[in-house]
């Protein structure tokens, strides 16, 4: 069934087909109408779930973190500031080993104040221990979901869910909802190999002295390494019951392409378009979505990117100091790449300023001249007076 | 925790810490610097009652369906809980903490239905075998200082100047507000412990102190029963009336007695409960008061029922001069007067206004400006002054043995006051025979400053009685209620009579509650400061560290493990638990 909605209204839809059976969320702009919907959903009985209000984004995972051990399966969906609170949480959920699932809706973190698209929130959590996948589209955002809890009862991890703020979130699109049934024959009920069982009384997460910690750890690296092929596997059946293929990474117009734009989520819509417009005047450029942020997924990056001149990775976010956290993941990438592209670092739309085909087309014009500056981080798009 | 073995879908088993020992051997208690304490509180109601009654446990027995319970409690610090639910002002709803969520708890209504269940009878302390002593006055004071006395195992006389004990709860409040059979049946306790009655004995008139030499104690309750004279009014000053008189009579007699037009010179609650029964008995009363209504000593809602009845009001005037045609009243003369500038309202010197003089029809007149201690025998045999006796903090006057208590001390006039010092004067004399420290009576028997408790009394001497001990162990702390907690409801205190229905007999004007609404009406209380086993705390506590005591009457708090967070505390919602420094726990 077809229906015409913002893409906040895809992930509860997602929700509900998954059957998740504990919510508890905090209300954040531009995540707030995620768990309105979800909330309504749970009063009017069509989602046979415990909604938990709770005083904090802290709280909200600490209360999934519960659910999940006693062998419930659970949502949270959160942005920005609210990602940050939960911190401390998000290393906790993945070293417990919880399939939790959360939507993320990118946005600025403060000062100031901006609750526009931004992809700082999510990237700067890389290393508390989640898979993170990128959204482009609704559908996406539906099919992704529901794949997340496959892929997270599979490997025993959680699974957060990014899209962009306002871009996505708040843009309607028609999106399939896929019936129930089927939604079910691609994913069964959760069935932990542990869990909280009061019949049988214990504390998980209890402390671990030197002798025991690190093979946990090892554990938990382990299980990364096996999402890569989990996601494909999972993904394969996906499409053969909805006709709707995911890949790791996505490629457009690679295969003759010297320059390669890199980016993730709503801004490879506006690339496409501009590779379209720049190939019918001759400029051979591609494009590498990257789709699965954690695990990095090198080997693919490596592969799509060998014999390339050019890597443009544009970046929605920054790690102060360094630059754009995607181009940093895709230089180390290709550090024992045999035939690694120059790599270039852009900068753009930081806090929500929109990045234009215009502002797009002249990043790859002025690329060749990027790369022989030697500039680590190359802002575009900034106001006049702005620095850089 | 279930580790799930070669089930159908083979779920990957993560690698992740387990305990299944106990973590008790880490006492994490030592890292806190507060800690929470749980100690029953006296609740406000309790503080403001100048009887030390347990409110909140009496309460909570309602509440909980158990009537007999709640009338035997009732009856251990107050031995005329029928006769308080009926005459109180209750001080204790003015301090009730509901008052500030919604409204506050019909304590009255409840102490009234406490009162009225049948009484389990007196349960004595002692065997009947100690002092003689003698009380005089067989009012409120003097009934409360005879049954602790009886309590107590001492043998008590009382002497009344009416033909029936019972005083002014006999002879000056009149019968639509506390209906004789109420007064009889709530002395049915004090009777069982069988004092001698002398009645008809007015002392000072009938016999004197020389006459009580066999007593070892004596308690004098004699009361305030001379009532003052208006002053400055010419005309026939001795033609004018006491109200107490009017009180003492029956419907009959009044109408018998009095003329049809009554002026009755006052504001105070002699004077409402005169223009009322006059009313009643078909006269038509009219009050003349020198200050405006807001300044009426009288209970408010008492002033407001007057007038509702019909009973007309004159204020800012004061009477001049009684007129009168061959020896009978036929009307006054009166004028305005007005305390002017000085911005004192209650207490501004008044000025008669010029011009403003104006005359009332009456066939009589009636002085109700209030009653002074009566002390009829010899100026200075016992120290006194204005006011009243002189007594010290145990109630004993200025001669040895001799201890006093009622409206002739100079205390506020309200009945639950002279029961009050009644049986404090019981325990002190009590303390005082036996040789106990007064002074460690006094701070181990009174309720934060406020009333004494018997039951606190016996806790002290060791006398066990099944009910004691309910507030042995309280506290005065401050208590603070989270509101959250709680649903706004409704008060239930009972009904009252329309006025057409009222003015015209002498029936009882309120209704007491029915079982049901009693119920209802308790469940409202907050049981401020006591322990209700919510388990709101237990089910908080991040550490475990509160568990429900092994007996079920309570919570313990295992001060190994509790890190003194708090949340106990704030989550109690009745202020049971608080946080308390280090070393007070």
């Amino acid at each position: 069934m077809k229906k015409v909605i913002i893409g906040n209204y895809s992930a509860s839809y997602a929700v509900l087909r998954s059957r998740v059976e504990v919510i508890s969320a905090y209300p954040i702009t531009p995540q707030t109408q995620i768990v309105e919907f979800l909330s309504e959903l749970c009063g009017s009985g069509d989602l046979k779930a415990r909604f938990l209000k709770v005083e904090s984004e802290h709280s909200a995972l600490a209360s999934l973190i519960g659910a999940s051990s006693a062998g419930a399966r659970t949502f949270t969906a959160t942005s920005s500031q609210g990602l940050a609170l939960m911190h401390e949480l998000l290393h906790w959920t993945s070293g417990a080993r919880l399939p939790v699932v959360m939507v993320n809706v990118n946005r600025a973190l403060a000062p100031s104040w901006n609750i526009w698209a931004d992809q700082t929130d999510s990237l700067s959590q890389r290393d508390t221990g989640w898979i993170q996948v990128y959204c482009e589209t609704g559908q996406e955002i539906f099919d992704l979901t529901v794949m997340a809890y496959r892929i997270a009862e599979t490997v025993m991890l959680p699974v957060m869910i990014a899209y962009d703020a306002f871009y996505l979130s708040h843009t309607s699109e028609p999106v399939d909802i896929p019936e129930q049934g089927e939604v079910d024959s691609f994913l069964p009920a959760y069935s932990p190999g542990v869990f909280l069982d009061i019949k049988h009384p214990a504390a998980l997460g209890s402390m671990a002295s030197p002798k025991y910690f690190m093979e946990m750890r090892h554990d938990q690296q382990c299980a990364m390494e096996k999402v890569e092929e989990v996601f494909t596997g999972s993904a394969g059946e996906y499409n053969e019951i909805f006709g709707r293929g995911y890949g790791i990474i996505e490629t457009y117009m690679l295969h003759d392409a010297g320059k390669v734009i890199i980016c993730a989520s709503t801004m490879a819509g506006t690339v496409r378009s501009v590779i379209d417009a720049m190939r019918k005047d001759g400029e051979r450029v591609g494009l590498l979505k990257i789709r699965l942020f954690r695990p990095f997924p090198a080997e693919e990056i490596r592969r799509a990117l060998d014999g390339k001149k050019l890597a443009i990775v544009i970046d929605r976010n920054l790690s102060p100091g360094l630059g754009g956290i995607f181009a940093q993941e895709v230089k180390s990438a290709l550090y024992s790449a045999p035939n690694p592209p120059d790599v270039i670092g852009i900068i753009a739309g930081l806090g929500g300023r929109d990045v234009t085909p215009e502002l797009i087309k002249s990043i790859i014009i002025d690329s060749e001249s990027d790369s022989r500056s030697g500039k680590s981080i190359i802002w575009k798009g900034l106001n006049k007076g702005g620095g850089a | 925790m279930t580790i799930k073995k070669n089930s159908s879908n083979s779920p990957v088993i993560p690698m992740v810490s387990v305990s299944n020992i106990s973590m008790k051997n880490n006492y994490t208690g030592n890292w806190g610097y507060v800690f929470p304490e749980a100690a029953s509180r006296i609740s406000p109601c309790e503080a403001a009652c100048p009887l030390a009654v347990p409110v909140s446990s009496i309460i909570k027995e309602i509440g909980s369906g158990r009537m007999k319970k709640a009338a035997a409690l009732a009856r251990w610090e107050n031995p005329l809980p029928s006769i308080c639910g009926r005459v109180c002002p209750h001080p204790c709803e003015s301090s009730c903490s509901r008052k500030d969520f919604d409204e506050a708890i019909a304590i009255h209504a409840l102490e009234r239905i406490s009162g009225d269940e049948p009484s389990p009878g007196p349960h004595r302390i002692r065997k009947a075998a100690g002092k003689k002593i003698a009380v005089i006055g067989g009012g409120p004071s003097g009934i409360a200082a005879a049954y602790y006395l009886l309590l107590l195992g001492h043998r008590v006389t009382i002497f009344d100047a009416g033909r029936k004990i019972g005083g002014i709860l006999r002879y000056g409040i009149p019968e639509y507000r506390l209906p004789e059979k109420i007064l009889d049946s709530s002395l049915k306790d004090l009777l069982a412990l069988k004092p001698e009655i002398i009645p008809g004995q007015s002392l000072g008139k009938d016999f004197t102190f020389g006459d009580l030499k066999k007593y070892q104690y004596i308690f004098l309750g004699t009361g305030a029963g001379n009532s003052i004279k208006p002053e400055g009014i010419s005309g026939d000053n001795s033609l004018v009336r006491p109200g107490k008189e009017v009180l003492a009579m029956t419907g009959r007699e009044i109408a018998g007695t009095f003329g049809d037009n009554v002026i009755i010179i006052g504001g105070g609650n002699t004077a409402i409960d005169t223009a009322r029964s006059l009313l009643r008995a078909g006269k038509k009363p009219l009050i003349l008061y020198r200050r405006e209504l807001d300044d009426m000593p009288a209970f408010r809602n008492e002033v407001e029922d007057a007038i509702e009845e019909g009973v007309e009001i004159i204020t800012g005037s004061i009477a001049r001069e009684i007129i009168t045609k061959k020896g009978k009243i036929t009307g006054v003369t009166c004028v305005r007067v007005s305390p002017g500038n000085s911005g004192k309202k209650r207490k501004g010197i008044l000025s008669e206004l010029k011009g403003s003089e104006f005359s009332l029809r009456a066939d009589d007149v009636i002085s109700a400006i209030g009653e002074a201690a009566g002390i009829p025998w010899g100026e200075d045999f016992i120290a006194h002054d204005s006011s009243g006796i002189i007594t010290d903090r145990f109630g004993r006057t200025s001669m040895a043995g001799i201890f006093a208590g009622g409206d002739i001390l100079p205390h506020p006039r309200l009945v639950v006051n002279a029961l009050a010092s009644g049986k404090k004067a019981a325990i002190f004399m009590d303390a005082h025979i036996n040789r106990l420290n007064l002074d460690e009576v006094f701070d181990k028997t009174s309720i934060c400053s406020g009333g004494h408790s018997f039951m606190r009394y016996l806790d002290l001497i060791k006398k066990p009685a099944d009910t004691r001990g309910i507030q042995a162990q309280a506290s005065c702390a401050e208590i603070k209620i989270n509101h959250a907690y709680y649903r706004r409801g409704v008060r239930k205190a009972g009904h009252k009579l329309n006025p057409e229905a009222r003015k015209t007999n002498f029936k009882e004007i309120k209704s007491g509650l029915d079982n049901e609404s009693a119920v209802s009406e308790a469940m409202r209380c907050f049981q401020c400061g006591k322990c209700t086993l919510c388990r709101n705390c237990i089910l908080f506590c991040p550490d475990y560290s509160i568990t429900k005591q092994k007996d079920g009457t309570g919570i313990v708090i295992d001060y190994d493990h509790c890190k003194g967070c708090g949340i106990c505390a704030e989550e109690c919602p009745g202020g049971f638990i608080r946080m308390d420094m280090e070393g007070d726990r």
